[in-house]
């Protein structure tokens, strides 16, 4: 009687599960499988085996979108993560006025990318009509050619995939900050620790988990970059492609009414990214130590145990 | 409390599952609804209904900011549709240009549709169904008379052919109702400053880039800096025609193995008229804005302050400078004057697009959906309310432009002449456009010299045959 109480229980749980389960069927896994299927295909839908990816290995315009993608995505995460700790662990310091500086961090990250991006590039435009190269100009520098020289083009689309969002992950630090035990703080100042010290030994330690989390979300949002380098350089990824990315070709080969579509090649190199996306992840929990390995017993003390 | 759990659950879930099993439903009567035939709403005895999808047509009527002209919305389309064809009731359905083609993929997929619009997609085999029995025994347009209905060139464009779908070669799965018309705009303001010749009909590419490239520097009557030109990577693939860079290609059978590869591919390595073409690139580049790589730099094009003397942005200059001849802003018509793009020296110039109306081969009634193609293309009425209101840097495919107030316009006339003799009429480009289009990223971006372009365009072709190939498996 009790055993068909539980499964009741248990089957209403799954029923109420159903619902997400039911929706990441259809929009997350259907799709990847069949983009898995139409990377084996050609534009017929006839099985063609790894043409494709052999296609992918020998154009240079992929290759150089995948050396793209992970520069930025590691320039952007080594920038990005550290700068809005910082800030976070600054704002959690400062006495009054934390909602005004937390709305003025966060308003960046409501604005959409189209307008940042349009107003990025009118700041960084080339010569004398960019308000950046005007204001430089005045104390004897430029102009630069910021996001038009392939030199500077990723570097310059980065300061403006920081500024716009490093307000989300200013509030995730700054969530994770009101969770470490302020205990901490006044046994180490008793011993003597100095604020940079405290800062040191207790803060960065205390905040692992909101390290890793920000870190993987930010890389995998960095890895997907689209709409960012689609606004500054249209699909072309110009300037001489430095702005190609991985997204950014797959949108290019699937969805341009300019180009030749090509769905074999953009799903084999969707397939590509993903299984990026997953190495990274797993090398990020594996480095930020968040597979549990380290709480876990030593398989003969476990089975002593038992 | 867990009795009401579950019942909540069970109510959720089947929530869930309703609107799922009714849309896989709809799409199953839309298919019945074909081999029964009659009409959409269940054959109530009224007019037999056409759903029509037509890209880029608001809701409602709007008013151009910068040019004040106002476009009409779906509506009144629609209403002078029924008007003019007016047994059938056509149902209009706007989509926006942003990802049309894949759209009218979907909704051709799901049978939402049954007539829309193609331009040059490899894949309408998968979407149309071929006219080719309808133009076998219509009394109205049919192949005996195609010639009669239309230009030349749009009749060519009507047999499908692509080296994707060999099969399909020599079907018809449209209709054309526009034709692209591209122009380049130049500013006789700077011209006259500069004191250079303006722009003549028969000036070659490298004419007008010989006269763009005296005009970059200080203007010597206002003390500003001036460029000669402007262009953006878009659309500059077309140029290579112009210089006879890019080739004609025709096949009866169109399979890829039959490419001759001397003939089509290997030229390329040594060819003074692709490295022509790519001098010709590098000259307009050197004379524009810095921010053409990311296809800034011409925002004052139009306005008083303009800085730059012939535009090449043919794509973004065609349909505003329509907007403002129609808008007869003479303020700026009088300054900014489009001309059309040179021709090489086979006579041939520019990008043959056509816009074609089409059958879904899903289509509810088939028939009347034909009854509906060949009016809307064959009627000059409709096809010149259409490009007036909604196409503005297109002109018509017919033969006879007779009484069409579009025509009024002596431009208009002016492109109409060129594009009867001079449209480039070939069976595939895909061979050379997407392998050029990615060396012009480079040009643009002075990342290349024309030499090392006319290797790189050679690799691209020459690899683009051989995977396209391998995809073929031929």
């Amino acid at each position: 009687m009790i055993k068909r109480n539980k499964l009741r229980e248990y089957v209403s749980w799954y029923l109420l599960l159903l619902i997400p389960l039911v929706g990441t069927l259809v929009f997350n896994v259907y799709p990847l499988i069949q983009t898995v299927m139409d990377s084996f295909e050609n534009m017929k839908g006839m099985f063609i085996g790894l043409v494709n990816y052999q296609i992918l290995w020998e154009d240079d315009t992929f290759r150089q979108s995948v050396v793209n993608t992970l520069y930025m995505a590691v320039l952007g995460v080594c920038f990005n993560v550290p700068i809005a700790f910082v800030i976070a662990t600054m704002l959690n310091s400062v006495p009054v006025a934390k909602n005004v500086y937390k709305v003025v961090f966060l308003l960046p990250m409501i604005m959409s990318m189209i307008t940042v991006a349009t107003l990025f590039k009118y700041l960084m435009m080339p010569g004398e009509e960019g308000v950046l190269n005007f204001l430089l100009e005045k104390i004897g520098l430029g102009p630069f050619n910021f996001l038009n020289d392939p030199a500077t083009s990723r570097e310059s689309l980065i300061v403006m995939v920081v500024w716009k969002g490093m307000g989300y992950n200013i509030i995730l630090f700054f969530a994770g900050l009101q969770a470490v035990q302020r205990e901490l703080y006044e046994a180490a100042k008793i011993d003597g620790a100095n604020e940079w010290k405290q800062w040191l030994y207790i803060t960065i330690p205390s905040m692992k988990s909101s390290f890793t989390f920000v870190i993987i979300t930010s890389a995998i949002a960095a890895l997907k970059r689209f709409t960012d380098v689609y606004a500054i350089s249209g699909e072309t990824g110009n300037p001489a492609g430095s702005l190609n990315t991985i997204m950014l070709y797959v949108y290019r080969n699937s969805f341009s009414t300019l180009n030749y579509k090509d769905l074999g090649k953009a799903s084999s190199a969707s397939v590509v990214l993903f299984i990026i996306i997953l190495l990274i992840t797993l090398l990020n929990f594996k480095l930020t130590g968040s597979d549990n390995t380290e709480t876990r017993l030593p398989r003969r003390r476990r089975r002593s145990l038992k | 409390m867990k009795k009401t759990k579950r019942i909540l659950a069970i109510l959720l879930a089947a929530a869930m599952l309703v609107p799922m099993t009714v849309g896989c439903s709809n799409s199953g009567e839309a298919e019945g609804g074909t081999s029964g035939g009659g009409t959409a709403d269940g054959g109530s005895g009224a007019k037999p209904v056409v759903r029509m999808v037509v890209p880029g047509i608001s809701e409602q009527s709007t008013t151009d900011p910068i040019s004040g002209l106002t476009s009409l919305g779906l509506g009144d389309f629609e209403k002078f549709l029924e008007e003019k064809i007016p047994d059938v009731d056509i149902n209009l359905i706007s989509i926006p240009w942003d990802g049309w083609i894949q759209k009218i993929e979907a909704m051709s997929t799901a049978n939402e549709m049954d007539v829309a619009f193609f331009t040059n997609q490899v894949a309408v085999p998968d979407w149309y169904m071929d006219l080719t029995p309808y133009l076998e025994k219509d009394p109205d347009v049919n192949f005996d008379n195609l010639s009669e209905w239309f230009l030349e060139p749009a009749v060519h464009y009507t047999t499908y052919k692509s080296f994707n779908y060999p099969e399909a070669t020599g079907k018809v799965y449209g209709l054309p109702l526009t034709m692209a018309c591209n122009s380049i705009v130049y500013d006789k303001q700077l011209f006259e400053d500069w004191g250079v010749e303006e722009p003549q009909p028969d000036d070659t590419m490298d004419d007008l880039i010989a006269k763009a490239a005296q005009m970059t520097g200080t203007n010597p009557k206002t003390g500003k800096t001036n460029y000669g030109a402007y262009a953006t990577s878009m659309w500059m693939e077309w140029y290579a025609i112009s210089y006879d860079a890019v080739k004609p290609y025709s096949s009866d059978t169109m399979m890829l193995n039959e490419l001759d590869m001397d003939e089509y591919v290997n030229y390329i390595k040594d060819s003074d008229e692709v490295l022509n073409y790519f001098k010709g690139m590098e000259t307009i580049v050197a004379n524009s804005p810095e921010g053409i790589a990311t296809s800034t730099g011409a925002e004052k094009f139009y306005t008083e302050d303009n800085d730059i003397a012939i535009n090449f942005d043919t794509n973004t200059v065609s349909s505003s400078v329509m907007k403002y001849i129609y808008a007869e802003k003479t303020d700026v018509t009088e300054r900014f004057i489009p001309i059309t793009i040179p021709t090489g020296e086979n006579g041939q110039q520019g990008f043959p697009e056509f816009f074609r109306l089409a059958i879904n081969k899903g289509a509810n009634d088939p028939d009347t959906a034909w009854k509906v193609v060949k009016s809307v293309v064959t009627n000059k009425e409709i096809v010149d309310f259409y490009l007036t209101n909604y196409a503005s840097d297109k002109i018509s495919a017919l033969r006879d432009t007779e009484g069409m107030s579009m025509y009024d316009y002596e431009y208009n006339k002016v492109r109409h002449e060129k594009q009867m003799s001079s449209v480039f009429i070939t069976d595939d480009y895909w061979t050379w456009r997407t392998p050029l289009q990615e060396v012009n990223n480079l040009v643009v971006s002075k990342e290349i010299t024309p030499e090392e372009a006319r290797t790189k365009f050679y690799e691209g072709v020459e690899t683009w045959v051989n995977n396209t190939k391998a995809q073929l498996g031929q």
